[in-house]
């Protein structure tokens, strides 16, 4: 993939691959990473994208890098408090403050569904999870969600 | 929820300055690590030929290297010529070290370290152009390498287990080469059964110190 291609897929994508890793990790600088190293290993030129695929591609990518993130040992003995938030408070930060508090897998799953619009066989495409779990965890989410912000669900 | 959600998350994108760095990440050339300096990385010079061109191509400043390989430049770009990719210029007698390049022997066990190389120079009887051969590690880990340094192109060579891999294995962090057979057995079991794009040990590739020593000494590094 030539660097033109390569920079019109992170013009179009770079944020949604972002969201996602801010989503799924809650700070920031890590996502910035995650972001970074989804778009270089997509330069390697060691994958070959479908057309019309590109943009699960690099979410996959990003969720499995976030994954790894997660489970790293640097990552499990470090605790932040992100404040570069574009909503310190307000009813976007408490949303936030709740999506965060939810488990990382479940905030993948909210993620992609409430942002992307993905249904369930394809964010499980992009977990890598069944069909089964995706709804379990959205069930679960939600229950969580509607609990903690005594909110009606659409 | 999701008009809230939506909401909340159309507020967060990537910094602008993140923006500009990715972005001139993806332009750069990807197979030169270090443009500014001109450094051409051939491991394949001496691993297996890949870079192999046909022989007899007349070229510019052809440098020949201690393994029989050669670099030279044309109006077509470097070229490689491959070598005895078996060659080593080290030899291990007696838990020492010797350096044997263009007919010397000299033995640099206490001359070098996994933070020291020693550099042995020398020039190309033909060309004249000026080389040098680069040596670190231990007697049981040692690597080694050869560069060749030209006005008109810069640096050129290879290096022979010139990097090793960081990895968190453990709740430690060990370099590949610190690893247990039983670590080593795991890191290679886990990682076939890993999803694209995912290592779980979360390893990065750095260069060993004894060559970013010897490169920093020689002003290959911009």
């Amino acid at each position: 993939m030539d660097p033109e291609q390569l920079t019109e897929l992170f013009r179009q994508y770079g944020d949604d691959v972002f969201r996602l890793a801010y989503s799924y990790l809650g700070v920031r600088a890590d996502a910035e990473d995650v972001c970074q190293s989804v778009f270089l290993r997509l330069a390697e030129g060691k994958n070959v994208l479908l057309p019309g695929k590109e943009k699960s591609w690099l979410l996959t990518c990003a969720a499995n890098l976030c994954r790894s993130q997660l489970r790293s040992f640097w990552r499990r003995n470090v605790g932040e408090l992100d404040e570069s938030l574009p909503f310190p408070d307000g009813p976007d930060r408490a949303l936030w403050d709740t999506v965060m508090a939810l488990p990382p897998k479940y905030r993948a799953v909210v993620h992609l569904y409430y942002w992307e619009g993905y249904d369930q066989g394809e964010i499980g495409d992009i977990l890598h999870i069944s069909r089964t779990a995706v709804q379990t965890r959205m069930a679960r989410a939600r229950a969580i969600l509607k609990k903690e912000l005594n909110d009606d669900e659409d | 929820m999701k008009t809230e959600y939506s909401r909340m998350m159309g507020q967060i994108m990537l910094s602008g300055e993140k923006k500009v760095e990715i972005a001139a990440l993806l332009t750069q050339p990807r197979r030169r690590r270090f443009p500014a300096a001109k450094l051409v990385l051939a491991a394949a010079l001496v691993l297996g030929g890949l870079l192999c061109v046909a022989s007899g191509v007349p070229g510019r400043s052809p440098y020949h290297f201690a393994n029989g390989g050669s670099f030279s430049i044309d109006a077509y770009g470097s070229r490689f010529a491959c070598g005895d990719s078996s060659y080593c210029p080290v030899e291990i007698r007696d838990g020492r070290m010797w350096l044997i390049v263009d007919g010397q022997e000299t033995d640099i066990t206490d001359l070098v370290d996994e933070e020291t190389p020693y550099i042995y120079t020398r020039t190309d009887p033909i060309s004249g152009i000026e080389g040098y051969m680069i040596v670190g590690g231990t007697p049981e880990n040692f690597g080694w390498a050869e560069f060749c340094i030209g006005d008109d192109f810069g640096a050129a060579g290879t290096a022979i287990n010139g990097s090793d891999e960081m990895l968190e294995i453990d709740g430690q962090t060990i370099f590949e080469s610190e690893l247990t057979e039983e670590q080593r057995k795991r890191v290679l079991a886990e990682r076939r059964g890993a999803q694209p794009g995912e290592d779980p040990f979360h390893g990065t590739t750095v260069e060993r110190p004894w060559l970013a020593e010897a490169k920093d000494r020689l002003g290959i590094y911009p």
